[in-house]
This record gives structure tokens, sequence and C-alpha cells, in this order.
């Protein structure tokens, strides 16, 4: 080994060994885990939409799985920027097992205005949490052991959680310092970074890595609570153009079909409307330039015949995260979720890549999920590899017809290499796509 | 349909490589694209795609490599998605240490291309043999070979030193 190389392993290792230690306790197999993260998204004062999950959760010794939890609060938070105050909610999951004893929610953009929120069981003293870098006026910590939610307004940029003994602690700060004296005050003097807490290190993480995705701008969210399987979003001022597409509220979840052709086309004048799917199957949509809210709604009763139930002006998300609120739940699969977990296919795409099966598989698989998880692992596990091909060929059919056909995986695994090529041809490494599909590089 | 027996099998194995190579990934990949914190969600996403189908990864000859390679195309296709630089500073402060870090060393590194940043961690972070590399990689060892002195001799140059 030459100077240089000597120079790159130690160097590489010393730098690897500065990498903070995994933020999590996580581990697997974990029925009833923990997440590796939550990805927080958007939300505005009244409601809050989130998608959680990064990690490995135990899901009930079941599949590894993912979730959506919509947290709903009972009471208007403060304005952003204020100080920290004190709100009761109410958690809901959707989709997947109770939440943690801690999660941490954001909302607002990832900016210095950025707002938290902390649910988390208490076994620690708030108080110390908190401490006197805040002003404290709204803000009157629970007893330990109390379940309750925290929100705190206008945090910087350090962020700290550690979790101990099943309870997950997490602390803010305008600034690592700060966040750090705070953490030592709650491990009752034990200095950050040296201390083993029951096996795990705490460990400084930057918030603002937390939001994926560019901020779509949205000026208002309109939401009606779910009502008999039903649930309906109503969206003003949506930008028009290549991000323009179809959102639909479900089971607590934005659907957004980026640039569907066969979605309205957001033209002109139109900057508000109404959208709803009942059970998943089927979406519609009442779009208007001038008619106010609460015509809409009563437009889309009417059409449905489905009383929306009681709804509420959502304001304040100007620069939500929406796009990170976009990824369906999963029925099983953690591929559910996550910033490559499903890729959204246009109407025109799941028409064409549910034709390719059909035609050479047989198949008929038309939906959305099921397409939008196998083209993102294809594109994601590397289609264009023919093992792997051959591999998630052999693994969709058995899903689709019961049963492995040897005679017909050649063609299978053509098609899941042509799926992969029509929507994420860019995944592709240099040269793959034109190297062909496995059928014309096999001797 | 895979029996309990089998299943539990599966979960065994898969649970042990988890414990083995989750840390080494997550380092590997954070080294690679230079992201700390979605490092980890990268290696988890990887992971997760693996579990579910370990019965057939577990019998590579090297699933860490599959996991490394599935977790680096994952960062691609969110730095892609994120329109932002694949390459982002490691925040060597974050950590601390008594000796001060090769910042040349790490700058040097940080500034190749992807696809020859990944090798040298795989050759040298992770201590795979070239051809370990390239199977983890999917590329032809030659390849490798080519893109590992391609990156050497670039960073000899960076470092002004020689091979």
């Amino acid at each position: 080994m030459t100077g240089l190389e000597e120079r790159v392993r130690v160097g590489l290792r010393d730098a690897g060994d500065r990498i903070p230690e995994r933020m999590t306790t996580s581990r697997f197999p974990e029925p009833r885990g923990v997440p590796g993260w939550i990805k927080a998204t958007a939300a505005a004062a009244g409601v809050l939409v989130v998608i959680g999950g990064v990690g490995l959760f135990g899901n009930g010794g079941g599949p590894v799985g993912t979730g959506v939890a919509r947290l709903a609060l009972t009471q208007d938070v403060p304005a952003l920027g204020g100080v920290p105050a004190v709100v009761n909610s109410s958690v809901s999951t959707d989709g997947f097992d109770p939440l943690p004893d801690m999660t941490l929610w954001q909302w607002g953009d990832s900016g210095a205005s950025a707002t938290w929120l902390v649910e988390t069981r208490l076994d620690a003293d708030l108080t110390a949490l908190l401490g006197p870098s805040t002003e404290g006026e709204a803000f009157h910590p629970p007893a330990p052991g109390q379940v309750e939610t925290l929100v705190l307004t206008d945090v910087g940029w350090h962020a700290l959680s550690w979790q101990d003994s099943g309870t997950w602690h997490v602390a803010f700060g305008f600034d690592e310092a700060a966040v750090a004296e705070m953490a030592e005050r709650l491990l009752s003097g034990v200095q950050l970074g040296q201390a083993e807490l029951r096996g795990e290190r705490p460990v400084l993480i930057d918030p603002r890595r937390l939001i994926p995705g560019p901020p779509v701008e949205l000026s208002e969210l309109f939401y009606s609570s779910p009502a008999g399987g039903f649930s309906v979003a109503l969206f003003r001022g949506w930008p028009h153009g290549v991000e323009s597409g179809l959102a639909r509220l479900g089971d607590g979840v934005i659907r957004t079909m980026v640039n569907g052709e066969e979605a309205v086309t957001f033209a002109g004048e139109v900057n508000s409307w109404v959208m709803w799917t009942i059970d998943e199957g089927s979406t519609g949509f009442v779009e208007s330039s001038d008619l106010d809210v609460e015509t809409l709604i009563e437009v889309a009763e009417s059409v449905t015949s489905v009383p929306l139930g009681e709804w509420r002006v959502l304001t304040g998300i100007e620069s939500a995260d929406v796009s990170s609120t976009t990824r369906p739940l999963g029925d099983t699969g953690f591929a559910a979720l996550g910033d490559s977990g499903v890729v959204h296919l246009t109407i025109a795409q799941l028409r064409d890549v549910s034709e390719i099966w059909g035609s050479l598989v047989g198949a008929e698989v038309t939906d959305p999920d099921t397409w939008g998880r196998r083209v993102a692992d294809a594109c994601m596990l590397g289609v264009w590899n023919v093992d792997v091909a051959e591999l998630l060929a052999a693994e969709y059919v058995s899903q689709d017809l019961g049963r492995v056909d040897e005679t017909m995986l050649p063609a299978a695994t053509d098609a899941i290499w042509r799926l992969a090529a029509n929507v994420c041809p860019e995944a592709f490494p240099e040269g793959a796509l034109e190297a062909g599909a496995p059928s014309a590089r096999r001797p | 349909m895979i029996d309990d027996d089998r299943a539990a099998e599966i979960e065994a194995g898969f649970t042990s490589f988890y414990a083995e190579w989750r840390e080494p990934l997550r380092r590997a990949v954070a080294l690679a694209t230079g992201d700390v914190m979605t490092a980890g969600e990268a290696v988890d996403e990887a992971m997760t795609r693996a579990l579910a189908r370990w019965d057939r990864i577990g019998s590579f000859d090297m699933p860490a490599g599959w996991v490394y390679r599935v977790a680096l195309n994952w960062s691609r296709g969110l730095f892609r998605k994120r329109k932002r630089e694949l390459l982002t500073a490691i925040d060597l402060d974050g950590a601390r240490s008594d000796s001060l870090p090769d910042v040349d060393l790490i700058d040097a590194v940080e500034r190749l291309p992807l696809r020859q940043r990944a090798v040298v961690i795989g050759r040298f972070y992770l201590d795979w043999s070239t051809a370990e590399v390239a199977d983890a990689l999917d590329l032809a060892e030659g390849t490798v070979k080519s893109r590992l002195s391609r990156a050497l001799d670039q960073l000899a140059r960076d470092l002004g030193g020689e091979r």
C-alpha cells in the first residue's frame, strides 16, 4: 500500500469515526419498536399531518412497516415566533401501530422560523429541559410520567434526542451549546458526548436536514374531516405549471399525483378546488375560480351525496413541504414511505406500466400504489442489474399469479426493466440504458 | 410458502447481518455522500428491501455490497429529487475527538465524483478488495481499478503529493 493509500485509509476511518453514532436506538427486529426518525411534514395551526418513520419500525413482528400519524390539536397553537406553549392534543394513527412514546414534529419552513412539537412521555422534568433559555410564560410543565404535547416555537437549529429505558427525550435550542446545556442538566450533569446513557450516546443532530424536498407553495389548505370513508381536501394557491397536480386527502394522507395528465388542468384563473376520494378507490374534484369555499363544499356534497362534516380553514403553510406528505400509506410494507419509497406515477405512466406488465406477464394489475412501490424498488434496487431484475420479476410474478412460472420470468424481467427505464431513466448508470433490456444482454 | 422454521432462520440471518453491517454501511454511505443525516435513512431503506428478499439476498456472496449499492442508489434518487448538490460537507465539528481530522484529505475525497468516491470508500473505508467493490457496485473489476487509479491520481494532485 502506498503512502497516499494509507493516508486515505486512515483519514477515512478517522472521518468515519467522527460521524455521530446513529440517532436512534431502533433495533431489529423489535416488535412495537420505535422509528429511526420522523420525517416531519407540513401542517398548520390546528391540524398536523405527518408521515413518520425513517428507520426500522417493528410492526408487531410482521413486515417492517411505516405509517402515518395525524395529530389534531384541540386548541389553536399560538402564532409562530412566540414563546413555548403547551397545548392539549389527541393523537390518532392510521395504518400502523401506536406511536412510540416520543415523537418529534415540525412544521413551518425549515428555516429559522421552524416550529417544533414534541410529543413525549414526560418522565423528565421539562422545566429543566426548557430552563431559563425560554421565556416560559405560557409554559406549565406537566407532571413527570404524564403524556403531553409541548409546542416549542421559533427554536433554532439544534436538537438532541435520546432514549432512556423506552422513553424518548428531546431537547432543542438556539445553538449547540444551549442544547448541550439543557441536555447535560437533564442528564444530571453528565457531560454530553461522553455520556453513555444506558448504552446510548446522545447525539446532536441538525434539524434542518429533517425536511425533505423543496417547499411547495400553498397559500391555504382547507380540510374537512373524513365522513363515512370520505375525505375532502381543498387547496388554494397551488402553483400552476409543472408542479401542479391532483391532491387528495384520505386516511390522513395527502396524496398528490404530480403532473397527473388526466387530472385537472390548472390553468387560467382557476385557483381553488375541492377533491375527494371515496374508500381510496376513486377521486373527484370540483374546481372554480370564483366560488367561495362554502359553495365549493356544497357542490362537493351535492355531487357525492356525502355530508362532509365540519371543515376548517388552515392557514400559515405557505412554505409547507407538501411534497413530503404525498407518500401513500402502504398496506404492509416499508416501501410505502420514504423519499423513494413510492414513485408517483402519472395516469399515463400507470396505464403504460399496467399494459406492459399485462401484455408480457398476463396479469392485470392496475393499483397505483402497487406500481408505485414496484417502480420505486426497480429504480432504487438497480434493475439494470440482471440479477436484481430477475429477483424482482420473480417476486412480482409470484404476487400477481400466485406462483412462479419459470417460463414467464424472462418476459417479466424485461418488463420490470422497461418499467424502470420509462419512469426513472435518470437513475440508470451510464450506458445501462443503451445496453438494453436483460434479454438483449443474455448470451 | 416459507414455513415458520425457515422464516425464523431468515429473520435470524438478517438480524445478525443487520447488527454487523448497519453501522459500518451507514458511515460508509455518509462518507460517500457527505450527508450524515440521510445516510442512516439510505441504509435503512436498503436494509428494509434486503429484509424483504433476504431468502435471496442473504445467499449472495456479499449482501453488504448489495445494501451499499442500493443505499447509494437511494441517496442518488433523494439528491436528484432535492435538486441539491450530492456532496455536502461532513460536519466534523459535530463529533468530539482529541485529534484533528485530516481535513485536506476529506475535502479532496469530497471533491471526487461520486462514482469514484463510492469506489474509494468501498476500498479504503470498508476495506473491500477491488473484486468485492466491483461486486458491490455492479461494476467490472477493471472499471473499479481504473476509477480507483483516477481517484488516487486526483487525490495526489489535490494533496500535493505522490501516489
